[in-house]
């Protein structure tokens, strides 16, 4: 048994974040106190910055695609967009996450977690077999399951650690038994050998493939959070710390959605009629169960959870297309996805700090007047979830339209519009209660006085609105980067 | 060269966006000053623009540039594309150039308005999309600029909103146009259907491939129909007057001398297309005729001064349709550069008139102005010689050079040419009513109790000093190309659209002598008519009142759209809307909420229904997969 060879520079982005995460803990040791908050955020960034430049110049540096690491993982385009988009979302979580008020003794373990779970995701997204995928859904889930129960005076907080911890677990079991199912029956770990395995062997219509594909297909949409597999995401994204709620809502679904369509387009091209189908028919129950079940919500914060499983809907159209297209739409979407829900959980963040309350439709009444910039960008990320032009939201349901029609399911564009047309209601609602209440009927006491406005946040918020605007404008070299990673995967 | 198109394009955008943004931090007057300089800055990015392609060999004078492009499927592409050859830029130069003056004139007209910075703002905004218009590389880019230029057309119709008459008058305005908008569009569907791009090369370099002459006239009809609304031309001009109600200034810069014409210039800049289609060709010539007759028949009964200018308008741009209908394609553009040269003069100095007469504009209550605005007078009565055709003013070389074109076209040329005629005629007995009755005779009680003399201060100087320099561009600015002897402008135009039609040195004389001796008729009837101030309005009873009902054009519209509209509205909403959408609609919303209600009920909170459903979920697309292939 010799070491396998170990290509660094395909690690790089995840070495960034973890030697980030390390210099945080070191840090919140050996920093004096006053200094920790600033120096463990600044390396934390920096851990966002150097994984994002990492991947940039991996993306460059990979034209043609390649196993590394004794066939682990796979250095190519597909991955490298997505860390790019991770990384950018961990940044700009970062700035989010500054003004938060994490206990003092925590702010280190805070921002090293933080880096951890964004270095389990960067290394996940370039997943080529069973073990790397459990190993990095794991990583960066304990991370995530530490962070949602950080706030532990909050019983909010410890209450959606918890679910998400047990759920998460359960989650990651029926993932782990598809996996074992799959290995028993191919005798393959590498998801091209075992494409080539059930190929051989004709074990297409093998019973354990088959429950094997369903519980891998069930274990990542929990993560994805598709319906039914989402019924955890309104409680914990509620009591979760909001900036957390803003990382997760838009890093894990990326990463959860790339790794779907990465497992089923490498390794079960041979199933392919039936995972289609079976995507296709979560995608609806996403779209159908989201959107119906925000319809009522009057707290935002899950009011944008269940938008969030009508949004893995949209995107597992993408997957469900099977075809180059969709691999475009899915890396495309993934851009104006996360800048605006990372955007309007930070504009959430802001109110909630202003009134040390939980956020609902009534009590944001009037924030377009008072705070102008955040209630223009919250417009904006509404806007773009509802997917209006001027906002990368419209191109990329475009996008995922064109990818299923392209397939000519028909049907499937029909309810995505439909599902579009429903979530108007809910999106500009929130448009609505920022603006259109009368002063009288507002009545609004900050506690304690309004904090004072946190540049950082603003900034981040502001950068996600630039993003979210300019991928529309952008879309063409977008959409070229989208194409060229989408080819390198074996459609 | 292309970058100082760019700047042209792009500088009175930055002035409105600045203003937008600055708010209560510029000062109103700096809104102004702000506006004119970047509309001045486009005049001269243009005149740098021109200095360069003149130097150029006539057949490379084309430059498109693309700032950046959005979608590309295929080969359509939509991106920010623009386009200068010669049609632009003489576009462009007229837009900059008269823009810049009354922009200018607006420091001096608006002073002491309340909402100035808006004002502006909406002036900047309209500049930049007007000259978007003409400066568009492809048909896409020409609808944005279309449709942007009747939004801000809206804005300043109804920019004292606190009227009723103006905020009707807006809307107005802004339906016709979007009917327009509408056809346009819809000819761009066909065109992309069938030569799969909208660039203009492309399209017109792929027109004999569009497959049977339906699809042709279609998309020739479809953007003839956006030109007449905007052209206000028979039968899409009832806004045009209304439109009145917007301040002076914006009748002179969108309702004289730049975005009505823009269908002059669609038709131009589109030729090959509506040489394809020649019937609708002959047909934009008509309604040419048409309008010109019927609006300088309007005219001679209408008492609000505007309103005699805009019927004015109206009627030359007809000559325009006629001018380019008959493909005489530089002398339309001629008549449309000396028609913005003298009919925003006259606007200008009619604002002048109506500033000094506490914004009073019925010109049965003005008269003997003459004593006391002396100056105004000599800049109405150059505008108005021009207008009528009178040698040697700019209007008598543009008019009669696409007359003479029209004797040269057939038979339907010289119908139309008659037609022309008779409406240069009429054209110098409105104008010379007007001007009689507003400055002949003695002045009126209303005019010895309300004038207020214009002070020499500096608004004042403003409003003076561009309504000079206006009228010397009406003075000269037909010099530019007289025909028969020289004529560079055609020269200038002639590589993006080539006329077709050239009148001997015999039909330009013969064309000149009549249009001039009926000119010097008309005013001389005018005179016999008017000057005693012997009457307001010609004799016969009957015509007049159709006249002043403007041939019952809105009736009409009522009667064919908005009374069967109202009737079917009332009755689909008592016996459709209330019991099938109302009713539906109720339902949808209340099953939406019951569903909504009970995927809430589902989400317990517990732990175990959460473990449930996702082991169930995994359980079951098992059991399908299992079931399906097993």
């Amino acid at each position: 048994m010799t070491t396998p060879a170990v290509d660094w520079f395909a690690l790089s982005p995840t070495l960034a974040l973890l030697a980030a995460a390390g210099l945080a803990l070191l840090g919140s040791v050996l920093v004096p106190h006053r200094a920790t908050r600033v120096f463990s955020a600044v390396v934390c960034a920096l851990g966002f910055v150097g994984a994002g430049v990492a991947a940039g110049l991996l993306y460059w540096k990979s034209p043609n695609a390649t196993l590394e690491v004794a066939d682990a993982i796979r250095r190519d385009r597909f991955g490298a967009l997505a860390q790019i988009v991770l990384a950018g979302v961990g940044f700009l979580a970062v700035g989010i996450s500054y003004a938060q008020r994490v206990r003092r003794d925590h702010i280190g373990e805070y921002y090293a977690l933080l880096a951890a779970a964004g270095g389990g995701m960067v290394f996940l997204v370039e997943a080529q077999n069973l073990m790397t995928l459990f190993l990095g859904l794991e990583w960066f889930s304990i991370c995530l399951y530490i962070l949602c129960a950080i706030e532990i005076d909050r019983v909010g907080s410890l209450e959606a650690g918890l679910k998400y911890l047990i759920v998460g677990s359960f989650g990651s079991a029926i993932l782990l038994f598809g996996s074992a199912l799959v290995y028993g029956a191919t005798g393959a770990l590498e998801f091209g050998e075992i494409a080539a395995a059930i190929e051989q062997g004709s074990l297409q219509d093998d019973g354990l493939v088959l429950a094997g594909l369903a519980m891998l297909l069930a274990g990542l949409g929990f993560k994805a959070s598709a319906a039914p597999f989402h019924m955890w995401t309104p409680d914990v994204y509620e009591g979760a710390p909001t900036p957390v709620t803003a990382f997760m809502a838009a890093a894990t679904k990326a990463v959860a959605l790339v790794l779907t369509m990465r497992i089923l387009v490498t390794a079960f091209p041979a199933e392919e009629d039936l995972w289609t189908i079976a995507v296709a028919v979560i995608a609806c129950v996403s779209l159908a169960w989201g959107n119906i079940a925000a319809l009522v919500q009057r707290n935002l914060k899950r009011m944008l959870a269940y938008s969030s499983v009508s949004h893995a809907g949209f995107m597992l159209i993408a997957i469900a297309a099977n075809n180059e297209l969709g691999g475009r739409a899915l890396l495309y979407y993934l851009i104006p996805y996360s800048a605006a829900s990372l955007g309007a959980f930070a504009v959430i963040a802001a109110r909630e700090r202003e009134l040390g309350d939980r956020v609902t439709l009534d009590n944001i009444g009037g924030m377009g007047w008072e705070r102008p910039t955040l209630g223009v960008a919250m417009w904006i990320f509404m806007l773009a979830f509802a997917g209006l032009p001027l906002t990368g939201g419209f191109v990329g349901k475009f996008y995922v339209f064109a990818a299923a029609y392209d397939r000519g399911w028909w049907w499937l564009v029909i309810a995505g519009v439909i599902a579009t047309a429903i979530s108007l209601y809910y999106y500009l609602a929130v448009i609505r209660a920022m603006y259109m209440r009368m002063p009288a009927e507002l009545r609004l006491a900050p506690a304690g006085g309004s904090p004072p406005r946190e540049a950082l946040l603003s900034a981040s918020v502001v950068a996600c609105a630039a993003v979210t605007v300019g991928s529309f404008f952008l879309v063409e070299p977008l959409i070229d980067l989208a194409e060229k990673a989408a080819s390198q995967l074996p459609f | 060269m292309i970058v100082s198109a760019w700047i042209c394009l792009l500088s009175p955008l930055a002035a409105a966006v600045l203003i937008t943004v600055l708010g209560t931090r510029i000062s109103r007057k700096g809104a102004g000053y702000l506006t004119a300089l970047s509309v001045f800055v486009s005049f001269i990015s243009a005149l740098v623009a021109l200095f360069v392609l003149v130097r150029e060999e006539p057949e490379e004078r084309s430059h498109a540039s693309t700032l950046w492009t959005w979608l590309s499927a295929g080969e359509f592409e939509v991106g920010l594309r623009i386009l200068v050859d010669p049609l632009s830029l003489l576009m462009m130069l007229i837009v900059s150039g008269v823009g810049a003056l009354i922009v200018a004139y607006s420091i001096g007209y608006m002073h002491g308005s309340d909402e100035e910075r808006r004002f502006f703002a909406y002036m900047g905004l309209f500049v930049f999309s007007m000259l978007l218009l003409v400066q568009a590389g492809d048909l896409l880019i020409l609808l944005a600029g279309w449709g942007l230029v009747g939004l801000c057309s809206y804005l300043l119709i109804g920019y004292d909103q606190h009227r009723p008459a103006a905020i009707a008058a807006a809307k107005k305005a802004f339906i016709m146009n979007a009917v327009g908008d509408a056809t346009i569009a819809l000819a761009l569907f066909v065109l992309v259907q069938q030569v799969e791009t909208l660039e203009y090369g492309g399209v017109f370099g792929r027109i004999d491939e569009v497959g049977g002459d339906w699809a042709m006239t279609l998309v020739a009809l479809g953007l003839l129909g956006g030109a007449v609304a905007k052209s206000a031309q028979v039968p899409f001009h009832t806004w045009l007057p209304d439109a009145m109600e917007g301040p002076t200034p914006v009748s002179a810069l969108i309702h004289a001398a730049t975005m009505v014409t823009a269908g002059v210039y669609m038709l131009v800049r589109l030729n090959p297309i509506f040489e394809e289609a020649a019937g609708i060709q002959d047909l934009a010539a008509g309604i040419g005729a048409v309008t010109l007759l019927m609006a300088g028949l309007i005219a001679l009964v209408q008492t609000d001064i505007k309103r005699v200018i805009a019927y004015s308008t109206m009627s030359q741009i007809g000559y325009m349709f006629l001018g380019a209908g008959l493909t005489s394609y530089g002398n339309g553009m001629f008549h449309l550069m000396t028609h913005a040269f003298f009919k925003a003069l006259l606007f200008l100095a009619a604002g002048i008139i109506i500033h000094a007469l506490v914004m009073e504009q019925d010109i049965r209550r003005m008269g003997g102005l003459r004593h006391m605005l002396p100056r105004t007078f000599a800049a109405v009565l150059i505008g108005g010689l021009a207008l009528s055709g009178i040698p040697p003013l700019s209007g008598f070389f543009s008019k009669d050079s696409v007359l003479a074109a029209a004797l040269d076209a057939g038979l339907y040329g010289q119908i139309l040419w008659a037609a022309g005629l008779v409406g240069a005629f009429l054209t110098a007995l409105y104008t010379f009513r007007m001007i009689f009755l507003v400055f002949g005779g003695e002045p009126s009680p209303f005019v010895r109790e309300h004038l207020h003399r214009p002070k020499l201060d500096e608004p004042s100087m403003w409003m003076a000093w561009t309504v000079g320099a206006l009228a010397l561009l009406a003075v000269v600015g037909g010099w530019i190309q007289i025909a028969g002897v020289w004529h560079p402008l055609s020269d200038f135009i002639e590589p993006v659209a080539e006329s077709h039609v050239e009148p001997t040195l015999a039909q330009d004389i013969l064309t000149s002598v009549l249009a001039v001796a009926l000119g010097l008729a008309g005013i001389a009837l005018a005179w016999w008519l008017y000057s005693a101030r012997r009457r307001a309005v010609p004799r016969l009873a009957q015509g007049e009142r159709v006249l002043e009902r403007k041939l019952f054009w809105d009736e009409a519209y009522d009667l064919a759209f908005y009374r069967p509209a109202t009737w079917i509205a009332a009755y689909a909403y008592r016996f459709v809307e209330q019991p099938l959408i109302a009713g539906s609609i109720k339902g949808l919303t209340a099953g939406a909420r019951l569903l909504s209600g009970r995927t809430t009920d589902v989400q317990t909170g517990l732990l175990r229904t959460y473990v449930l459903a996702l082991g169930s979920g995994a359980a079951l697309l098992a059991l399908v997969f299992l079931a399906v292939r097993g």
